[in-house]
């Protein structure tokens, strides 16, 4: 809310104070500066106010909070009202049909008034704070808004059908142009005021075109009234029209105050325009709101706040704040909330009042802290564990928006398993990921576009899917991408579940993914806990990427997360030394490393202590179809140093089932 | 045999004498020295000799190679090497090659700092889902339905009743609804709003969030805390202050500013996070006595804390994931 420093001093004396000055003041008190103009011979704060504090939306709350803090007076116009001598009822009967919605509904009517410019003492404060000048009764009105915090309305009367206002709501197909000319279609879950006929305003949002005060208007009906907040929004929401009376509605106005903010509208739209007001009110009030008050112990306030404020600070800051405190013992302070403070209702919110006007910085900082130490935490640990790792292995972690659209998410979508989206159909991408793959392909391409090659990068998030039950599922996952190959991936996966359990073994099981040419389950013990795989021409076609060999991964953190806490046990190193065999075998294609090590370790001796991969050929003067595989087999005898004789027969034992199994035959050339 | 093993040691000494080049020391090193060579032949010719001698000549053929070597060595440093001989230099200013380590992104690395820093004061670490329903994100946060903040088109919905978090708020309560207090976590999250995107906003970002449950709890407790935590993160000499302010969930209510000085001395307040007592309607959500317990709870934004220590200009940046950006932490 923009602040007048000029205008606000017609409420409270603000000896001098300049506006960095004013604007610190309401900044300890819960009002942050947002910036400072300076137009033409004024100064004008910016201030912002919670929505919880709708009282301060107008000079006299700010002036209120001003007084209270400078000890102060604060100083409230005084309203005469020259009066004609017919009486309201000849002129408006006013019905509300929605009391829910509407708990209150003035109306006066001011006669023989001159539409024309504004006089400068009206004008220049508007102008100050940004509203620009429209004509003698509406700026009378935005002032009184301002200065009362009570949006007025007011209606060219003539132009209403009947001597009748009627609060309703809406009927599906009534249409309302409004001042600003939109075109608004009602319905009936917004309240509008109606004449005899028709609507004329949209209760708090907007007035009518129709009836909006004019050069020719003479007579007027002001309206002051207090309608739903819940209501007042989404209707302005609905027709995304919104202005400052329901900006203002929206945050509680002061239902008791009406009348009298009618009073001074009345009273600023006659010293602008002239005219009379008629004798009385048009005042539909059906549920008085009681006068409710709230006691505060003095012990629950230093059991909160640790601080002891004594009993007299305490009552001179609620007296500040119109609060009407009473001592009731020595631990109860009693007050009466006024009606502006909507805000104010339990025992703890007079506590912050007394701490918010005390000071926050009156609150001590003491020396030290009394702490329990707290375990570390394994999910936190595995995780930056988990990020150190990879960035060693050449990694960078990215941090991608949990958003992906449509096509991303085909390309590597799962058969069975459904997204999940958010409702908000302007956005493209409005599927929560259920993998990061697709995150990850779409920032290879951008690295790849830029240079930045090689590329690996990696992410740690949750991703979210519907299961068969309707159940949602959502789980951490680490995923990667990189432009490095299979093997290598496959060695930073061994590498990761290494960090979670040194113990445990992992399986890579041909298996297929709609994303990738040549894929595998990750198993870690026996559980599938990841896929990995060479992304396809046809995938990484689809992010650009039609000639980059690319391999990614993906594993749940989450059963990661579960694995640790297994102790290594340490092996003794070897006292003897081993016996290495290389054997380069001829097998065809189809036939896989697994197969291999399976048929070498169905004949394995206790003596065999590693099986390892020593390359792998293809071409002359290997036939066509097949391929060379060379096995590095080391024997160990834990007990006493091995002889070549004894190991070649473990060897010709291995090579006989290799031969049986898989037909392969020991490469000579 | 014996003799012929004394001559070796002597022709070869007189031999050496002749060498006046490189290019003779080489046959020189061939001839005595080489696989094949006089003096290492005398090692495989021990076998041969009686019994008797084999002792003698296993010194003889030892002695004679060891000053055979030396007195090779020696001249060989003193003639200097043929061209073909010189060893490149090695040049140290030579620059480094890639090792091709990756970085940790720059969100991680503050959380991470963060989190070490709660471990430290004897935080426990939470953590909650990111789809949330309607009583963790805002029933049991005393934000009741006729909020402001409950309106569909300022949320994520996923149906009627589930939402994408907007708050790490919604940990307090998940961690209050399964655990009596003393309780004293810390919780970080991504959290989301539908904003525009621009320079300083996105419609995701990344919040911690630290409670505190027990008896006797104090706004004392709570501002030392956040002394403390202050001045472990940003250095023993950073003001700041509390600023009063309103949130659903706490009451009293403060925001935290810190004030910053840029290059050029300029000082500005600026704001790193909310803080407060917990509102009693909290408790009674969870249904922990509020006239027994007390509590106090904060959180503040990552990105907003990261963006001002490294002068990141463009919140965009930091979910670009370019490598040249990346790197730079």
């Amino acid at each position: 809310m923009k602040v007048s420093i000029n205008w606000l001093s017609q409420y409270v004396d603000i000896d001098g104070k300049g506006p960095e000055e004013v604007a610190d003041i309401l900044s300890e008190l819960g009002f942050p500066l947002e910036g400072i103009e300076y137009p033409d011979g004024d100064s004008v704060i910016d201030i912002e106010v919670t929505s919880n504090r709708g009282d301060c939306l107008s000079y006299i709350g700010i002036a209120r909070e001003v007084a209270a803090a400078c000890g102060a007076a604060l100083n409230i116009p005084s309203v005469e009202l020259p009066q004609c001598d017919k009486d309201i009822s000849e002129f408006v009967d006013v019905a509300i049909e929605e009391p829910q919605l509407c708990a209150r509904y003035t109306a006066r009517v001011i006669t023989g008034v001159t539409v024309g410019p504004s006089p400068d003492w009206l004008r220049k404060p508007l102008e100050a704070v940004g509203l620009r000048s429209v004509n003698n009764v509406v700026d009378a009105g935005n002032f009184a808004m301002l200065e009362t915090g009570q949006p007025p309305h007011a209606f060219d009367y003539d132009k209403l059908g009947g001597k009748k206002i009627i609060v309703r709501k809406g009927v599906k197909g009534e249409r309302l142009v409004s001042i600003d000319e939109t075109k608004c279609d009602l319905d009936n879950e917004m309240l509008v005021i109606a004449d005899e006929n028709t609507p004329v305003a949209i209760a708090g949002v907007m007035g009518g075109l129709d009836t909006e005060v004019s050069a020719s208007t003479t007579t007027i009906l002001l309206e002051e009234a207090c309608f739903d907040p819940v209501c007042i929004r989404t209707t302005s929401r609905k027709l995304t029209l919104s202005s400052e009376s329901s900006f203002r509605f929206e945050r509680h106005v002061d239902r008791e105050n009406i009348d009298w903010a009618s009073q001074r509208t009345a009273d600023l739209i006659i010293k602008a325009a002239g005219g009379q007001v008629a004798r009385g009110v048009a005042d539909v009030y059906p549920e008085k709101i009681e006068v409710s008050t709230v006691d505060m112990r003095f012990s629950r306030m230093k059991k909160l706040l640790g601080i002891d404020i004594s009993q007299e600070k305490v009552k001179s800051i609620f007296q500040g704040l119109d609060l009407c405190p009473e001592i009731k013992d020595e631990d109860i302070i009693q007050v009466t909330v006024p009606s502006w403070r909507h805000d104010i209702y339990r025992e703890v919110d007079l506590i912050e009042e007394v701490i918010r006007s005390h000071g926050y910085g009156n609150i001590p900082v003491e020396k030290k802290l009394t702490l329990e130490v707290a375990a570390p935490d394994l999910r936190e640990k595995l995780s930056c564990g988990l990020r150190s790792y990879l960035n060693g292995c050449g990694f960078f972690e990215t941090v991608n928006v949990t958003f992906t659209d449509e096509a991303t998410a085909d390309v590597f979508a799962e058969e069975g398993v459904t997204s999940l989206s958010v409702k908000d159909e302007s956005r493209k991408a409005n599927l929560l990921r259920q993998t990061l793959l697709g995150s990850l392909m779409t920032v290879y391409k951008s690295n790849h576009n830029a240079g930045n090659l090689p590329c690996s990068i990696f992410e740690l998030a949750d991703t979210f899917r519907v299961s068969g039950d309707n159940e949602l599922c959502e789980k951490t996952r680490v995923a990667m991408v990189s432009d490095c190959d299979l093997r290598q991936i496959r060695g930073v996966i061994e590498g990761v579940v290494a960090l979670a359990n040194k113990e445990a073994k992992v399986e890579i099981v041909p298996s297929s993914q709609s994303w990738s040419s040549a894929a595998g389950q990750v198993v870690v013990d026996g559980k599938t806990i990841g896929v990995c795989g060479v992304v396809s021409d046809k995938a990484a076609g689809s992010f650009g990427l039609g000639n980059a060999q690319l391999v990614a991964a993906e594993l749940d953190f989450d059963e990661l997360a579960a694995m640790q806490g297994v102790v290594v046990k340490v092996k003794p190193l070897p006292r003897f030394p081993a016996i290495d065999r290389d054997l380069s075998l001829i097998v065809e294609e189809k036939v896989s490393w697994a197969e291999i090590t399976a048929a070498v370790k169905s004949k394995a001796p206790a003596e065999l202590e590693d099986i390892c991969f020593a390359g792998m050929y293809r071409g002359k003067p290997i036939e066509a179809g097949k391929k060379s595989v060379t096995v590095s087999l080391r024997f160990r005898d834990e007990d006493g140093t091995l002889r070549h004789d004894i190991v070649d027969g473990f060897e010709a034992k291995i090579l006989g089932e290799l031969k049986n199994s898989l037909n392969a035959e020991l490469r000579t050339v | 045999m014996l003799d012929d093993f004394k001559k070796i040691g002597s022709e070869a000494a007189a031999a050496l004498g002749e060498v006046k080049d490189a290019a003779a020391l080489e046959e020189f090193r061939i001839k005595y020295l080489g696989r094949k060579g006089l003096v290492t032949g005398m090692l495989s010719q021990i076998g041969q000799l009686d019994k008797d001698d084999r002792r003698k000549g296993g010194q003889i053929a030892n002695k004679t190679k060891k000053e055979v070597t030396a007195a090779f060595e020696e001249l060989k440093a003193k003639l200097g090497t043929g061209a073909k001989e010189v060893k490149p230099l090695v040049d140290v200013t030579l620059p480094a090659v890639d090792v091709c380590s990756g970085k940790s992104h720059v969100i991680s690395q503050t959380v991470s700092e963060l989190l070490e820093i709660f471990g430290r004061m004897g935080f426990n670490i939470a953590y909650g889902p990111e789809v949330e329903d309607e009583w963790h994100n805002f029933i049991a946060l005393n934000i009741p339905q006729e909020h402001p903040a409950r309106d569909p088109v300022d949320n994520f919905y996923i149906d009627d009743t589930h939402l994408l978090r907007t708050q790490t708020s919604t940990i307090q309560i998940r961690v209050m609804e399964n655990q009596k207090p003393p309780i004293r976590v810390i919780a970080p999250g991504r959290v989301y709003r539908p904003d525009t995107v621009d320079a300083t906003h996105m419609f995701m970002f990344h919040q911690l969030e630290a409670l505190v449950v027990d008896e006797n709890i104090t706004m004392v407790d709570l501002k030392t805390s956040v002394d403390q935590f202050i001045h472990a993160f940003f250095g023993p000499e950073t003001k700041w202050r509390f600023r009063p302010s309103f949130f659903p969930f706490t009451e009293p209510s403060c925001e935290i500013d810190l004030l910053w000085i840029d290059k050029n001395g300029n000082e500005e307040w600026m704001e790193v996070g909310g803080c407060g007592m917990v509102d009693p309607n909290v408790f009674d959500a969870v249904g922990i006595d509020s006239e027994k317990y007390t509590g106090w709870a904060f959180g503040f934004g990552i990105e907003r804390l990261a963006m001002r220590k490294y002068g990141i200009t463009d919140i965009r940046l930091l979910f670009e994931n370019d490598l040249r950006f990346l790197s730079q932490f």
